[in-house]
């Protein structure tokens, strides 16, 4: 009896140690601009043939949270998301930690990453089977018409210019389309290179357009700046009524997360945007996002932590990776000779609710490790720009060029800055480019196979019950966003007397 | 042109006379082992597992680089223009050696290339979902005859892969209409195909895990190691002349001494026998199949010239 009760206190040790290690690297790589989730599981990769499986996958699935987590740090701190999924953050997290307190920006951030990854969890312990068959069932006219409402998403990012962010939308379908054409096999855009034959990298993209342009930005600034703030603002936390406050928006995010993440191939880098145009219509209070709502931090955080449990699901009850790193990860159940998939569910119910139980502490832990870490991680902001901007650039360059080996990536990387800093000086906003790049594959290549197999017919898209659903969403959305405005319009003319007597 | 096959048949005799000389002379440094693939794939593993087994047997380093993308062309283009010395090599799989080229875009021709050796096939079949009323070739062929168009397959490729053009091929021997749909990797397909967005698809199944994707018939001339997959009959047996080889091997740039070659082609063939690739061998399902240069020179010669009729028939290049 002893015996026992002493294996199980050590493996919960080595397991408690694996997943501080995962969330280590995962916050640090998820941070670095550049250096993201898929690099810090593929170095963590080879370090699982030492571990138990339990141990080994835990501390992956901890990389996987803590990089979602990460992201939110450099979006937040620098204006720089870490990773693609991280950029809807920049929105409001850059603009809180500017104006009023980065310590509360970042609080919003961690606490909706924790409600999103325990929420994630949730679903993939109770509904994993049921949600999984769900998502079977949708196809896609489905996907094409979620596409359709993530575009729908930019109306929601508080453009100052219509015309300018819908130029920015163009711009953006227009670079997803590049690489071989999936249907007739013909390459599109490429100019001859190989290097896209695949798609523009997505990492490169991320860096050049968010990081390098910040660097210009900094450049073209005072390099020596940097934020003075007390010591009382960089504390991370937040007060009841805070969290109170943003509940709302950390739930919206969460449910949108976990369903964005089931869904194979679409999930991660759409659900953030997703959630925070979600959140926004839901909101009480839509005019402050854009200009530092805890809302607008706390619902794609927790949507990005929430898709880590959604992406799971389809893995454990069916055996189908539902995002790149649960295809990476999948090799750590496949070395210890794990078949993920229902059998895994009847044979082995030990080991799965040994990895449900980790991944709750995975989730608990990255709460406690980010409060910790985080503080060190927003010195950033204090430090003068002439150390940040070589240390950022050393780090997407590395980034970069380790995610594809290719020179090439590091010159798209510096076009897309160059380009990205014009847009931002002459106001084009550069989320609805990345959001709509990101969005083209997915509608296009939905719309198309959707048309090829139901033979060209139309009907495709209204005749499936789940198909009918997203639809009235959609319609739905666009109507409460006519009346708002309308309504908007009106408030306008009245209150706008007394809050000049105010000021 | 002339040049270059002369020089070519000047080393080619230098290095028999002089061939065990120039055997110790090699390798006298770390050898280049290029994957045109990301890390953690299939493909990746495997080149891994080899080149740490082939070091013990070379004496030498190897280092596996990852260059991807370019639908693997990339890689197999470093090695065709590094040095042929032998110290750059690539682990491929078919698509970048006789599909790619015969469109015509990339810098090299299969024929740039010398085998090394050819390590295991890929198994592909026809799958359905598991509960599909279909349950063999002759239901399926049945069932494709009397509804021409409606057997729609997924290939995880695209237009233009090696799973659409061999499934073409099928279709043609057969004389059956069948239709192609394309997705974007595995994940995507295999969900599909369990959600009934397509009837079938031409892709490795997974029965053997417990999975949905039961396989009709087998495309390639092997089947998956386990037992569950006996039964299921390869197009070979049953007598259609639509065989596919998705071959997995390691290659050299033509001009690489023909000694050079052997000397590769014994590290990697006693690499395949180390514990740690037939591990790899039994996790993947795969059965070792080595083949030697000239062997596998015949493989990727009938490879590419049935790729490039079926191509040529289906439009895909004039």
């Amino acid at each position: 009896m002893d015996l026992l009760a002493n294996i199980d206190f050590m493996s919960v040790v080595s397991a408690f140690g694996a997943i501080m290690l995962g969330l280590f690297v995962g916050m640090l790589f998820g941070a670095l601009p550049g250096l993201g989730l898929i690099i810090g599981v593929t170095l963590l990769l080879p370090l699982s043939y030492a571990m138990g499986p339990v141990e080994s996958i835990l501390m992956l699935l901890a990389c996987y949270q803590g990089a979602e987590y990460g992201g939110s740090i450099s979006a937040i701190v620098l204006g720089i998301p870490g990773t693609a999924m991280a950029a809807p953050i920049v929105l409001d997290g850059r603009e809180m930690a500017k104006t009023t307190s980065p310590g509360k920006a970042l609080a919003f951030s961690l606490y909706g990453s924790t409600f999103g990854g325990i929420f994630g969890g949730l679903v993939l312990i109770f509904f994993a089977e049921p949600v999984a068959r769900f998502a079977l069932g949708l196809a896609d006219p489905e996907f094409f018409l979620l596409g359709i409402i993530g575009l729908l998403a930019v109306a929601t990012f508080g453009a100052k210019d219509f015309v300018k962010a819908m130029i920015s939308v163009f711009l953006g379908l227009i670079a997803g389309t590049i690489g071989i054409d999936l249907f007739t096999g013909m390459p599109r855009l490429t100019g001859g290179y190989f290097e896209v034959y695949e798609g523009l990298n997505l990492i490169s993209v991320a860096v050049g357009l968010f990081a390098l342009s910040e660097v210009f930005m900094m450049l073209g600034n005072r390099m020596n700046k940097a934020y003075s703030f007390d010591a009382s603002d960089m504390k991370i936390s937040l007060t009841m009524k805070e969290f109170w406050a943003s509940l709302k928006a950390m739930i919206t995010g969460s449910a949108i997360g976990s369903f964005m993440g089931v869904l194979p191939g679409v999930g991660s880098t759409v659900s953030g945007w997703l959630a925070y145009s979600g959140a926004k219509g839901l909101s009480k209070t839509p005019e402050k996002f854009g200009k530092g709502s805890p809302e607008g931090i706390a619902a794609p955080d927790a949507a990005n932590n929430a898709t880590v449990g959604g992406a799971l699901l389809p893995f454990i009850a069916l055996g189908i990776p539902g995002s790149a790193s649960i295809a990476i990860i999948a090799g750590a159940f496949i070395i210890h000779g794990i078949t993920p998939g229902p059998q895994m569910i009847r044979n082995d119910p030990g080991l799965i609710q040994a990895i449900f139980l980790g991944f709750m502490a995975t989730t608990v832990c990255m709460f406690f490790m980010g409060k910790a870490l985080t503080t060190v991680f927003a010195r950033a902001l204090i430090t003068p720009n002439s150390f940040l901007v070589p240390a950022i650039l050393i780090s997407s360059m590395i980034g970069i060029y380790s995610s594809g080996g290719h020179f090439f990536d590091l010159w798209v990387a510096l076009g897309l800055g160059v380009a990205a800093y014009i847009m931002r000086r002459l106001d084009y906003s550069v989320a609805a480019f990345v959001l709509a790049m990101v969005l083209a594959p997915i509608i296009e290549k939905s719309f198309r196979r959707a048309l090829v197999i139901s033979e060209g017919d139309y009907m495709t898209f209204i005749d499936r019950t789940y198909s009918q659903v997203i639809m009235m969403a959609i319609v739905a959305t666009l109507a409460y966003a006519v009346v708002k405005s309308v309504q908007g319009r009106r408030r306008l003319r009245e209150p706008t007397a007394a809050e000049s007597r105010s000021e | 042109m002339t040049f270059t096959k002369t020089l070519a048949a000047t080393f080619a005799a230098l290095s028999l006379t002089v061939g065990a000389a120039v055997a110790q002379d090699f390798p006298t440094k770390p050898i280049e082992l290029v994957v045109p693939y990301g890390a953690g794939g299939l493909t990746d593993a495997f080149a891994r597992g080899v080149a740490q087994a082939a070091e013990e047997e070379l004496g030498q380093k190897i280092v596996v680089v990852n260059r991807p993308g370019g639908g693997a062309t990339i890689g197999l283009t470093s090695v065709f223009a590094a040095e042929p010395d032998g110290y750059t090599v690539a682990f491929t799989t078919s698509s970048p050696l006789v599909i790619q080229p015969l469109y015509g875009k990339t810098a090299y021709k299969t024929t740039d290339f010398q085998p090394i050796l050819r390590l295991y096939d890929i198994p592909v079949a026809i799958n359905v979902q598991r509960d599909s009323e279909l349950q063999g070739y002759e239901d399926w062929l049945e069932w494709v005859k009397a509804n021409p168009g409606e057997f729609t397959y997924g290939t995880s490729g695209g237009t233009g892969s090696g799973g659409h053009i061999a499934t073409e091929q099928l279709g043609k021997v057969l004389d059956v209409d069948i239709r192609h749909i394309p997705f974007e990797g595995s994940a995507a397909l295999a969900a599909a195909v369990m959600g009934g967005q397509i009837k079938g698809s031409n892709q490795l199944p997974n029965i053997h895990r417990d999975g949905e994707i039961r396989p009709l018939f087998f495309m390639s001339p092997s089947r998956p190691t386990d037992a569950v997959y006996d039964s299921v009959p390869t197009v070979a047996e049953l007598g259609i002349d639509a065989e596919v080889v998705f071959f997995s091997g390691i290659i050299a740039h033509k001009d690489v001494p023909a000694d050079r070659i052997s000397i590769l082609n014994d590290a990697f063939r006693a690499a395949m026998d180390a514990p740690n690739v037939q591990e790899l061998f039994e996790r993947d399902q795969i059965m070792p199949d080595p083949a030697g240069p000239e062997a596998f020179a015949e493989i990727i010669a009938a490879a590419s010239k049935s790729n490039e009729t079926t191509m040529r028939e289906i439009g895909l290049i004039e």
